[in-house]
């Protein structure tokens, strides 16, 4: 009888060094995938608390988009582009509605301003992008 | 025999509510950051739906033009974060006033039903267009002088 109860304690003590292991492997590797899971969600997050709009377009002898931060988040002015017909904007970005910081923030209008402007007659389209991932809708304008 | 089976079926129980619980802490925190920003995302939505803004007039006068806007949404919205163009250019700094209320309560809100005045430069002779924004919402009117 004895013989038998050793190598099942063996067995016994055996197997719960080898589940612990797995599972302390198993709760690393899910605590490392949570933290990479938790941040995706953090800006997932952000980007749902995100709103951008452009409300108008002036392409006179420069291209200057105005776009108003509808959403609940703010963004640092040098994190802001636009683009018109695909292209970007090489020029300034600048708060002209708000508290004159350097924070582009909910409900402030931004100015980004190209220094020429090569457009042809006709429609074109301009979109702005903040952050690098955050796009506002596309707004179409006739020069 | 027993006794194996009942550890082993211990030990993998006590493995599996050990994993499924950490699985658990990572996806509710998770849970509730993106809740939140659900919420977030809805209340931006329907704060915008609610809000509408109407050029009613604009005279152009010797002085200035007076574009006279009106809340025609639900939402109070702030005069200050008005933006306005006239023949596309934008108007920097422009004075606003809340020119008839709709409550008796004098305070720095554009509530609904209310009109402001956006005073801009003067224009010459001539179709001119006249345009504000507010918080995403967009009006534009033709006017002569």
């Amino acid at each position: 009888m004895s013989g038998s109860v050793v190598p099942s304690l063996i067995f016994f003590v055996g197997s719960l060094v080898v589940v612990s292991a797995f599972v302390g492997i198993a709760n690393t590797s899910i605590t490392s995938s949570g933290s990479l899971i938790s941040s995706t969600g953090d800006v997932l997050a952000k980007d749902l608390r995100s709103s951008l709009d452009i409300v108008h377009v002036n392409a006179s002898s420069t291209i200057s988009v105005y776009a108003v931060n509808s959403g609940a988040t703010f963004y640092e002015l040098n994190d802001v582009r636009a683009s018109v017909d695909g292209e970007w904007l090489e020029g300034s970005v600048l708060v002209v509605v708000g508290d004159g910081d350097s924070l582009w923030e909910p409900g402030e209008v931004v100015q980004v301003t190209n220094s020429s402007n090569n457009l042809v007659q006709g429609w074109h389209e301009a979109r702005l992008l903040v952050q690098g991932r955050i796009w506002s809708p596309s707004f179409t304008f006739r020069r | 025999m027993g006794f194996s089976v009942t550890a082993t079926h211990l030990i993998l129980f006590v493995a599996s509510v050990a994993i499924a619980t950490g699985i658990a802490s990572v996806a509710s925190g998770n849970v509730d950051v993106i809740s939140s920003g659900i919420k977030e995302k809805t209340k931006v939505t329907a704060q915008k739906m609610r809000t509408d803004v109407k050029i009613i007039h604009v005279y152009p006068g010797d002085e200035n033009t007076s574009i006279y806007v009106l809340n025609t949404g639900s939402t109070v919205l702030n005069p200050n974060s008005t933006v306005a163009f006239v023949d596309g250019a934008l108007i920097p700094d422009p004075y606003i006033e809340i020119v008839n209320r709709s409550t008796n309560i004098d305070n720095d809100f554009w509530d609904p039903k209310e009109v402001i005045l956006v005073n801009a430069t003067p224009v010459g002779i001539g179709k001119h267009t006249a345009k504000v924004a507010v918080g995403g919402v967009i009006d534009e009117a033709l006017f002569d002088k």
